[in-house]
């Protein structure tokens, strides 16, 4: 089946990605021949995998928030009960969004202070819109009639929040997950700033010493990363709505 | 079975039904028909409570709805839309047995079920357990819709304009299906459409609508050949002898063959209708049809004069304008 061939693929990309970001004498060859000038063609203190490894676990854990909590209360308030909720909400995630990263993260400072769990809250706040959003969106355009046909057949509400609504308006949030999870990861590159880590070290650091190497060095990891987990997100979504 | 007393339901100040009163007896088809706005899918949706009434009383099996879960009210009941509202992501397999699976029912039990269901409404299932519903034909999906809605064997069916959405062919193919079906089931069935064709057709018992109200309720023929009211007989229109055709077949017409030379003659099928028998003779130019059964062997003939006989028969009263509608 061409699912199963799919995830085959999917999980080759990211084995060789993960390959390649291991390859240290690779990329310091590589760079050292675009920025000959660079004094230190790679960053040196930490090995580039390692750096990935910790970027992709600042966007998980953010990503995971954003999931844990954003899809719970976009469904909540698409619901009678939390109605009234609803533009409230909207406009929070939306001045989310609006605020500044950089922002977010030096306000988190005092209150987590220096470390990986202020980047993760900033992420967090940063991601929630895309996702309750879509999921907003996704639950206002279902068809009626179906909706209607649900019910006159017995459907008791919690019923059809989950075998027709949630089901029916999945391609719509996963897309939304989708532009979520990229967005973190690219931002993510502002974690440094309160000492989070990740790719963004050794871009933040290149730009402190001028030093272009190490900047595209971040860059390039983070651009393979972002290109793999839409990849990765799209895979999914084909996977999990099969009939569309 | 069913039972409205005296029910009316108000929108604000807009009367959508004023004061309706029907028993639909057990194993009866009863059509509600009536113009757009007439109040009939209101009625119909009062019976498992998608809507609630204003004052009266609905009684299913001898209980006020309003005295039941509607969740499980629900689940007793069969219930089809215009749109049918397949769910678009559950196969035909799954879409059948929603409500088996509402119900608990084990898996292999409810597969089962799907199977026979799909095989009543003349679908292949093979063929077609495993699509989704964007991959049928509306023709098919209808079936499929009708399947659902039989699959945990409801007592009773509420069905709102189900063949409204097919085209003519498929939709008399469907009608026709579902008559066979309904003689071997003899579900009570409340039915909604606003083709007179149509409920002419199916219905045991027509309930005629306009404005809120049941303007006249009574079997088909009965209804043609003696409208109550001018709104009646201006809806029934100038042609309704033609539709008192439609409710009789050729096997209550039949004569033996005696026909000598067959040249010319139009040849009819024995489910065929005398209306359809008297199109043909038209066209035909000739007063006289052949039938033959289905393995395509003549079993008699029809004369004019026995299909003009059924409307003398039928002795219709007022001339089918409606007594306002005079100049």
């Amino acid at each position: 089946m061409t699912r199963r061939g799919g995830s085959w693929l999917l999980w080759a990309l990211w084995a060789g990605a993960l390959a390649l970001f291991a390859q240290q004498g690779l990329w310091r060859a590589v760079l050292g021949c675009l920025f000959p000038s660079a004094p230190t063609p790679i960053f040196e203190r930490q090995t580039l995998l390692s750096l990935t490894l910790e970027h992709l676990g600042l966007t998980l854990w953010a990503g995971g928030l954003v999931l844990l909590f954003g899809l719970p209360i976009a469904v909540w308030v698409s619901r009678p009960q939390g109605q009234a909720f609803k533009p409230l909400l909207e406009n929070l995630v939306a001045v989310g969004q609006t605020f500044p990263p950089p922002a977010v993260l030096a306000l988190a400072l005092p209150f987590f202070g220096f470390g990986a769990q202020g980047a993760v809250l900033a992420l967090f706040i940063y991601g929630l819109l895309p996702v309750v959003r879509h999921t907003l969106e996704g639950l206002a355009g279902l068809p009626q009639d179906v909706l209607e046909s649900a019910r006159g057949m017995g459907m008791s509400p919690e019923e059809l929040l989950l075998r027709v609504e949630l089901p029916l308006a999945l391609p719509v949030i996963l897309s939304g997950v989708r532009t979520s999870f990229v967005l973190i990861l690219a931002t993510a590159t502002l974690a440094p700033l309160v000492g989070g880590g990740g790719l963004g070290v050794p871009i933040i650091a290149g730009l402190a010493v001028s030093n272009l190497a190490l900047v595209a060095e971040g860059a390039a990891a983070v651009a393979i990363l972002a290109l793999l987990l839409d990849y990765t997100l799209a895979r999914l979504e084909a996977t999990l709505a099969p009939w569309s | 079975m069913i039972r409205f007393e005296n029910v009316t339901k108000r929108y604000g100040q807009a009367e959508a039904l004023g004061g309706v009163s029907l028993e639909v007896a057990q194993g009866e088809l009863c059509v509600l028909l009536g113009p757009s706005g007439c109040g009939k899918t209101t009625l119909l949706r009062l019976v498992n409570r998608l809507i609630e009434p204003t004052s009266g009383r609905i009684w299913v099996g001898g209980r006020d709805v309003m005295s039941l879960n509607p969740v499980e009210l629900r689940r007793g009941m069969g219930y089809v839309i215009q749109s049918i509202g397949l769910f678009p992501h559950m196969t035909v397999l799954e879409n059948v047995g929603v409500v088996p699976k509402l119900l608990g029912w084990p898996r292999e039990k409810r597969e089962r079920r799907s199977r026979e269901m799909l095989a009543l409404v003349g679908l292949e299932p093979e063929t077609f357990l495993y699509r989704y519903p964007r991959e049928l034909s509306g023709g098919q999906a209808q079936r499929v819709g009708l399947a659902r809605a039989l699959a945990a064997d409801p007592p009773i069916l509420l069905m709102d304009e189900p063949f409204g959405a097919v085209d003519p062919p498929t939709r008399a193919r469907l009608q026709e299906e579902f008559l066979k079906l309904q003689a071997a089931l003899r579900k009570t069935i409340l039915f909604v459409t606003h083709d007179l064709e149509e409920a002419v057709r199916l219905a045991d018992r027509i309930g005629l609508m306009n404005g809120g109200r049941i303007e006249q309720i009574d079997p088909p023929i009965r209804l043609l050949t003696n409208p109550q009211t001018p709104f009646v007989e201006r809806f029934l229109g100038e042609s309704r002898a033609l539709l008192v055709l439609e409710r009789h077949h050729l096997s209550e017409l039949l004569k033996p063959l005696q026909a000598t030379s067959r040249d010319g003659l139009p040849v009819l099928s024995l489910s065929a209708t005398a209306r359809d028998a008297l199109s043909q003779m038209i066209v035909a130019g000739s007063d006289l049809a052949l039938v033959q059964n289905q393995r395509g062997e003549l079993v008699g003939e029809v004369w004019l004069s026995a299909v003009l006989a059924l409307c003398r028969g039928a002795r219709f009263s007022g001339d089918g304008r409606g007594k306002e509608a005079r100049p």
